[in-house]
């Protein structure tokens, strides 16, 4: 008797351990791999529609929406000087810098003085452009006409001694200064400067003063 | 979403930093813009960029070489001069730009260039080896 009772007492605490494995199973959410939910168990209802990796999140919306403003004033704000080009000058002497051999203008020498064709060519004058403040052109010397901006670069075109102007005045090589009066605005001693290299002088500069209020040289 | 992040921080990154980097040389100006449409694009080398600061009425209120402010007057002008021949300083090839407003005179911009030359003489670089250039907008002809 006393075998069955001993019986009777270790199956009652094996069934005592499997009720409070069910119950401590019950009470566990179901995240084990493999373990079939239990029919009717749902998830708390802030983790709902989640898995539970995920469960911490913050909203990055407003972040995004700062951070784009921020893209966006730096991207309108900022200034490109994508659109500026560059004249080259060598101040006094400007050599060999035409649009066509603009990119050899650091290598190519001073052009050697040329041997004038007509005799009567001037050899070390200059042609002096005179810009006045309304924007008249006053040509020096050789030329002594007055001109508009928009007809300089033709007319000193039909006086270049090229190709299409056998007869012209001037070589390419000829200098040529232009002496922009002291109220001349900017812009104009530049359209002078670009009218004549666009003619095909390649000799072209602003004239050089050594007196005035400036630093002298 | 957090790639997106990453590219817009470094977009924001970018931008700042040019920013700065150009407001630092370039004045707020309107340049010339010569209808031959001679100028040519900068080739990206180096450069030292002279600013005629302009002001009202055709005046100028001063130079500025990168960060640094010189008065139009005749010291300022002989500190522009020595500021030039440092910035030049054992690199002739550096490319000198002078930016000048297209309704400044010329009186106010030829002191810039004086003071290249000054500069070119001062520093013993060869003058038909310098390399000064004239900033211009393209756009007008062809250019």
């Amino acid at each position: 008797m006393a075998e069955t009772a001993n019986e009777l007492q270790s199956a009652h605490a094996a069934r005592n351990a499997l009720d409070a494995l069910n119950a401590l199973a019950a009470a566990l959410p179901d995240a084990r791999v493999g373990h079939r939910p239990r029919r009717g168990w749902r998830a708390p209802r802030r983790l709902r529609g989640r898995s539970l990796g995920a469960a911490i999140s913050t909203n990055m919306t407003p972040m995004i929406d700062v951070v784009f403003q921020l893209l966006v004033f730096f991207i309108a704000t900022t200034r490109y000087a994508s659109d500026e080009r560059v004249i080259a000058m060598d101040l006094s002497r400007r050599v060999a810098v035409t649009a066509k051999d603009a990119a050899h203008s650091e290598t190519v020498a001073p052009a050697p003085p040329s041997i004038p064709l007509d005799p009567f060519a001037m050899r070390d004058e200059a042609l002096h452009l005179e810009v006045r403040v309304d924007g008249k052109i006053v040509a020096g010397a050789p030329l002594r006409r007055t001109f508009t901006p928009s007809e300089l670069r033709t007319a000193l075109a039909n006086e270049l001694r090229g190709s299409g102007h056998p007869n012209g005045m001037f070589e390419p090589a000829f200098p040529v200064v232009i002496a922009p009066a002291d109220n001349a605005p900017w812009e104009i001693a530049v359209e002078v400067l670009d009218a004549a290299v666009a003619a095909g002088f390649r000799n072209v500069g602003f004239e050089q003063r050594t007196s005035g209020t400036e630093a002298g040289q | 979403m957090t790639p997106l992040i990453d590219m817009a921080f470094l977009l924001i990154v970018f931008f700042v930093l040019v920013s700065q980097v150009t407001s630092a040389e370039m004045v707020d100006l309107s340049l010339p813009r010569p209808t031959s449409g001679t100028a040519k694009q900068p080739d990206g080398s180096e450069r030292i960029v002279v600013n005629v600061i302009p002001a009202t009425d055709g005046g100028a209120a001063g130079y500025r070489l990168g960060k640094r402010d010189f008065t139009a007057d005749t010291a300022g002008l002989q500190q522009l001069v020595a500021a030039i021949a440092q910035a030049m300083k054992g690199r002739p090839s550096v490319e000198v730009n002078i930016r000048a407003d297209r309704a400044t005179a010329y009186s106010w911009v030829r002191p810039a260039m004086t003071a290249v030359a000054d500069a070119l003489t001062e520093s013993g670089i060869d003058r038909t080896r310098a390399r000064v250039r004239l900033v211009v907008l393209g756009g007008g002809g062809n250019g």
